[in-house]
């Protein structure tokens, strides 16, 4: 029925149109997402199931098995690597979909509108340019918001389930990139690049490709540098005591007067005496260690998070900005 | 109803520095209520035009009022169909439809829709539709929003001339029973000619012409008879062939009887000889005047 004042329309009815919109591919990705969430639970079951089976047995993997234990060793070191494969397998594709992401909301979903002219349907109705865009945000928003914690979570529980003989360590970049928030982090960092890619570009296969460039080389450089998100501990002395889990940033020597010399200025030395002399010409006393303890792992995942959302935030900002601008 | 549905002062657009002016300088009102018919050759400015009213453009420079307001705050109480008609492909017609209803709450009418896309096939994808067909499904869009303002951007040019008929009646039986204001764009005046009271001519970026079709007429007149000074008329075409001088003039005055003989032109022949002489002046009539509404309070 129609009135007089037309009513100002919520988001709901052009999300509900994006959703219409993309339907097929939201089917697929769900139906993908719950694969991988049984192949997971089904993966971290399998694994304990093949751990308690052999240590219930005769042998062990730790020391010399005897001979008679070589086989059933080799068995189950084959077996839980294959299993463990499965988790490496899920981690990178939850590290490869902030690309995916962002690449579909730029070609698909925004550039295509742009360039085959749909968005005047859209625009033409009672719906805002503005209100177009944050749809297609709000969308992809909430659906990755479900599906990404889910996955991060349920990864997170398969990969410490089993006593694996491969236990992973928490600042492996496959490992630290796929735990905590930053999962969620990437995925809405390539959304927001994705949106402003589609708008400033216009065209699907060019704004697909350079979104995903630009939020795969973000990231990229992200993991490279990202021990330097969170000032570091140090370690000194005559000898190190590193301990398991902990993160190595740099490791070098000290002089007498306490100045650094990075590197390993004197393990190319050919023998013994010849490192203890270098160590004296190089007035080497003792060695030092910058290193992130486990505990580092909240603070570095929250700067990180942080940078990324406020880099997501400014794009989504100038996104709008452009649509105001370009529209009456 | 006394309002303007679309008020443009100096409005200007260009789509980058190398491009030129699709628009320029254009300034004119277009009273509420009336059925307007758009025309100029292709390149005119018509399309740039219609999307600036719209608000799927910003101008480059002056400005546009849409009933009283702005284009974006407007956008609830127009409809526009653009000349490539841009319908989602992957949709049925019924999600088409669902669409509308769904990013028109409160002011969709699904009878009126219904109406026109009846006899559509309800499932079919929108990308298998003919070009008939998506125009149809576009219309039914436009006048499901019940709108105020329709802007119809080359509406019928993939119509054949039965389904031309038919949603020219219905489009114009619409208007009349909701008072809608309607403009429709064509480089083909006769398509239009019978159905408008209102007319706009764009060429060149400008508007050369504007106002009630019956006034524009009737502000001009074919004289035929020897070749004179035709002061003080401004002729906007004249030929000569021998002694005989066949001019159409814009009279300043009355016409001396004796001296020509004198007929009023089609005004598909008064379109064809502003078009050869790009000079003759613009004309608009009171109503077509910017800022009348100011200047009658």
């Amino acid at each position: 029925m129609s009135t007089l004042t037309p009513a100002r329309p919520s988001l709901r009815g052009p999300a509900r149109v994006v959703v219409r919109q993309h339907r097929w591919t939201l089917w697929i990705a769900g139906g993908l997402a719950l694969a991988a969430v049984i192949a997971l639970v089904a993966t971290a079951l399998w694994s304990a199931h093949v751990v308690d089976t052999f240590e219930s047995g005769p042998c062990s993997a730790e020391g010399d098995p005897g001979r008679s234990c070589y086989q059933p060793v080799r068995d189950y070191l084959d077996s839980m690597g294959a299993l463990s494969g499965v988790f490496n397998l899920a981690g990178l594709v939850l590290r490869v979909l902030p690309v995916i992401v962002s690449a579909f909301v730029a070609g698909p979903m925004i550039a295509r509108e742009l360039e085959s002219g749909t968005f005047k349907f859209s625009w033409t109705q009672s719906v805002s340019p503005a209100r177009w865009l944050a749809a297609k945000l709000a969308v992809p928003a909430a659906l990755l918001l479900a599906g990404v914690s889910v996955l991060t979570a349920v990864l997170t529980w398969a990969r410490s389930y089993a006593d694996t003989p491969y236990p992973v360590q928490w600042h492996d970049a496959p490992v630290f990139s796929t735990s905590g928030v930053l999962p969620l982090a990437h995925t809405f960092f390539g959304m927001c690049v994705g949106a402003l890619a589609g708008l400033l570009i216009r065209r699907t296969l060019p704004a697909l490709a350079v979104s995903a460039l630009v939020t795969g080389t973000a990231l990229t450089v992200l993991t490279y540098r990202r021990q330097e998100l969170w000032p570091p501990r140090t370690l000194t002395g005559e000898t190190l005591n590193a301990k398991e889990g902990m993160w190595w940033v740099e490791t070098g020597d000290l002089t007498s007067g306490g100045e650094r010399l990075t590197g390993t200025v004197c393990s190319q030395s050919a023998s013994e005496a010849d490192r203890l002399q270098c160590m004296t010409d190089h007035d080497i006393t003792s060695h030092y260690l910058d290193y992130h303890p486990a505990s580092h792992f909240w603070p570095l995942q929250l700067v990180e998070t942080g940078i990324l959302l406020a880099l997501a935030a400014a794009a989504v900002a100038v996104a709008f900005r452009v649509l105001r601008r370009r529209t009456g | 109803m006394t309002g303007a549905a679309i008020e443009a002062n100096g409005l200007g657009m260009t789509y980058g520095r190398k491009s030129g002016w699709a628009l320029r300088d254009c300034s004119f009102r277009l009273p509420a209520g009336r059925i307007c018919a758009l025309v100029g050759p292709n390149g005119a400015g018509k399309s740039t035009l219609l999307a600036l009213a719209a608000g799927l453009l910003r101008p480059s420079e002056g400005s546009v009022r849409v009933l009283g307001g702005t284009p974006g705050e407007a956008r609830p109480r127009i409809a526009y169909v653009s000349q490539d008609k841009p319908l989602y492909p992957q949709l049925t017609v019924a999600d088409t439809l669902w669409a509308g209803a769904e990013l028109n709450p409160g002011t969709w009418d699904r009878e009126a829709a219904a109406r026109i896309a009846g006899p559509l096939p309800q499932d079919a994808k929108v990308k298998a539709l003919s070009g008939g067909q998506r125009t149809r499904l576009a219309l039914a869009l436009a006048l499901g929003k019940r709108p105020e303002l329709m802007l119809l951007d080359e509406p019928m040019a993939d119509l054949d001339p039965l389904a031309r008929h038919e949603l020219m009646g219905l489009l114009m039986a619409e208007a009349a029973e909701q008072s809608t204001t309607i403009v429709m764009s064509s480089h083909i005046l006769t398509e239009l000619e019978g159905s408008c009271d209102y007319l706009l001519f764009v060429d060149g970026g400008r508007v050369r012409l504007g106002g009630e079709s019956d006034d524009i007429v009737a502000a001009h007149a074919v004289l035929t008879g020897q070749a004179r000074d035709l002061a003080p008329h401004t002729v906007v075409e004249s030929r000569t062939t021998g002694r005989q001088m066949t001019a159409l003039v814009r009279k300043e005055g009355p016409v001396d009887p004796a001296a020509w003989d004198v007929t009023e032109p089609s005004l598909e022949e008064l379109l064809l000889a502003h078009l050869r002489s790009p000079e003759a002046p613009a004309l608009l009539t009171p109503s077509a005047h910017a800022g009348q509404e100011v200047a009658a309070i």
